[in-house]
């Protein structure tokens, strides 16, 4: 049709103006979401490791002897491993045989054992051996393994509980808590989202406080405090 | 808009309600999502303060006649009403003569559960009678004037403690859990109708007749500060944080254990064990006689109000199982 020939280019030209707009409006949309997206996989993260802080700190120092050491950004700590509930003495005097249940097998390598008497008296002791039980234990319940363990002194005649710990230490460093075995690296615990300069612990005669500042992108300006031990 | 385009607006429309219906379930999704977490951790909280709360209360109950019975390596499993929707479990896994796990188990209807656990100390009578270490123990460094007559038995006249307690249970815990005494008066049996009146506050039962109506009265009673005995009788475990007098002619047996110094005049008696952590005076005529029966007797008489379970390990949690 020759007087409609001109529309063509016009409403190509509108076509693609809104066509551009369309595809302009898309990407704008996109990229919001991604931002979105991140902020929200951020903040996550950062909750994330709110929790897995105040969990695992909580509850080593509950579970803790008591021999710990708080500084600023590290708590140096015998980390405890497993309970053994003592069901009798060993043939020789520092052997004895126990009922264990804990979060790994004992390792005469890395572990020391606390022992404590029926009146309360406890004694820090390195194991030295660990070996199946060969006889019964009275009273062991489901889930508890058998084993005889000898250790690096005299066994005291009333002892009830044995519990292994391994020397561990956690850091805030690299914005991230983390844990060291002995002399070992540092593993980190959880994401990277914390200031390293204003992370921190706070030590107090009756309390340990624990204040978490997120860095840039993870909600900076925000931060978190907490007790993670008080005495009783 | 030509005839055979007129159904496109209809397709849209709803392609657009379907979008819309989508958002709308994504968002729903994502409330429920946070309201199932929010719920998971007010449950694990509620159980978890359930469970602490039902420990504590099983260590409040301390000595049951029933634990007598287990033997070492044993465990007793008692249900206990907890809170409408939670039902609770204490177990009392017996460790040595006087020690015990006790550990507090609380469930819901949904299978979520938490435990809390402690090593605990109960005493028993054979054990803390054989772990004074005289007739009277004193503390280290505490000076005593005796002039009248300390009788041994098995173990020597005099001995030294490192505190005044029994065992693990200090002054603390024995004073919250007896009876509170006035700052001075005399003790002597109090029965009405035959009946053995224990409300009494200087009833301290009848040592001399066991078959009278308080001859099975044992007193369990402390005082925070000075007191003073004025003649009498008495049987039963006291508990003095201060000074003590026991003067005129006073008949007393059992344990006595003073914080401070002990003064006994006035040609007195004490039978059993005694600890006097300040220091002993013994004025002539008074005598303590050693008898680790009549100690014993009078500990095991008491256990019901004395014998709470005291917490050994400082650590809050034990670790699992």
């Amino acid at each position: 049709m020759r007087g409609a020939g001109g529309f063509s280019l016009v409403e190509a030209v509108v076509a693609l103006l809104l066509g551009g707009f369309l595809l302009h409006l898309g990407l704008t949309t996109m990229h919001r979401l991604q931002l979105h997206e991140a902020r929200t996989r951020h903040r996550q993260d950062a909750l994330l490791a709110e929790r897995i802080a105040r969990v695992v700190l909580r509850g080593e120092l509950a579970r803790a002897d008591g021999t710990w050491r708080v500084g600023e950004d590290s708590v140096a700590l015998r980390s405890y491993r497993g309970t053994g509930i003592v069901c009798g003495p060993g043939p020789a005097t520092d052997e004895f045989t126990v009922a264990y249940r804990g979060d790994r097998l004992p390792d005469p390598r890395k572990d020391s054992v606390e022992l404590t008497t029926e009146t309360g008296v406890v004694s820090v002791f390195a194991l030295r051996s660990t070996e199946p039980g060969t006889g019964a234990c009275p009273g062991a319940a489901a889930g508890e393994e058998t084993m005889r363990w000898s250790v690096d002194g005299l066994v005291p005649l009333d002892v009830v509980m044995a519990r292994v710990f391994e020397s561990g230490t956690y850091h805030l460093v690299g914005s991230a808590l983390r844990y060291r075995i002995g002399r070992g690296g540092r593993q980190p615990l959880t994401p990277r989202v914390w200031e390293d300069e204003r992370t921190g612990f706070g030590v107090g005669d009756a309390a340990v406080r624990l204040e978490l500042h997120r860095r840039a992108g993870y909600g900076a300006g925000s931060s978190t405090e907490f007790l993670v031990w008080r005495r009783r | 808009m030509s005839r055979g385009d007129r159904g496109a607006v209809l397709v849209v429309t709803l392609l657009l309600v379907l979008a819309l219906l989508g958002l709308a379930h994504a968002l729903l999704v994502s409330a429920e999502a946070a309201y199932t977490v929010s719920r998971a951790h007010a449950r694990v909280a509620t159980l978890d303060a359930a469970a602490s709360g039902l420990l504590e209360r099983g260590r409040a109950e301390g000595w049951s006649p029933w634990m007598d019975a287990i033997v070492v390596g044993q465990t007793r499993v008692e249900p206990r009403d907890v809170a409408p929707g939670l039902a609770g479990v204490i177990r009392w896994r017996r460790l040595g003569a006087e020690g015990w796990i006790l550990r507090a188990d609380v469930a819901d209807g949904s299978g979520s559960a938490a435990w809390w656990r402690r090593l605990v100390w109960i005493y028993h009578p054979d054990r803390r009678v054989a772990s004074f270490p005289g007739v009277v123990s004193v503390g280290s460094g505490a000076m005593s004037s005796i002039l009248g007559s300390v009788v041994p038995d098995v173990v020597p006249t005099v001995g030294t403690v490192a505190a005044p307690g029994l065992g693990p249970s200090d002054l603390g815990h024995l004073l919250a859990a007896s009876d509170t005494l006035e700052e001075a008066g005399t003790p002597g049996p109090v029965a009405v109708a035959g009946v053995c009146v224990v409300d009494a506050p200087w009833n301290w039962g009848e040592p001399r007749d066991s078959t009278a109506p308080c001859g099975a009265y044992f007193a369990a009673a402390g005082r925070s500060g000075d007191l003073t005995v004025e003649g009498g009788v008495g049987q039963g475990v006291w508990i003095v944080d201060g000074d003590v007098v026991v003067q005129d002619g006073a008949e007393l047996s059992g344990v006595l254990i003073v914080s401070g110094r002990l003064d006994v005049r006035g040609g007195s008696t004490l039978r059993g064990r005694v600890v006097a952590y300040g220091g002993l005076d013994l004025g002539v005529a008074s005598v303590i006689v050693g008898s680790p029966s009549e100690a014993e007797r009078a500990l095991a008489a008491v256990r019901d109000r004395l014998g709470v379970a005291v917490p050994v390990h400082p650590a809050r949690r034990l670790g699992p199982g």
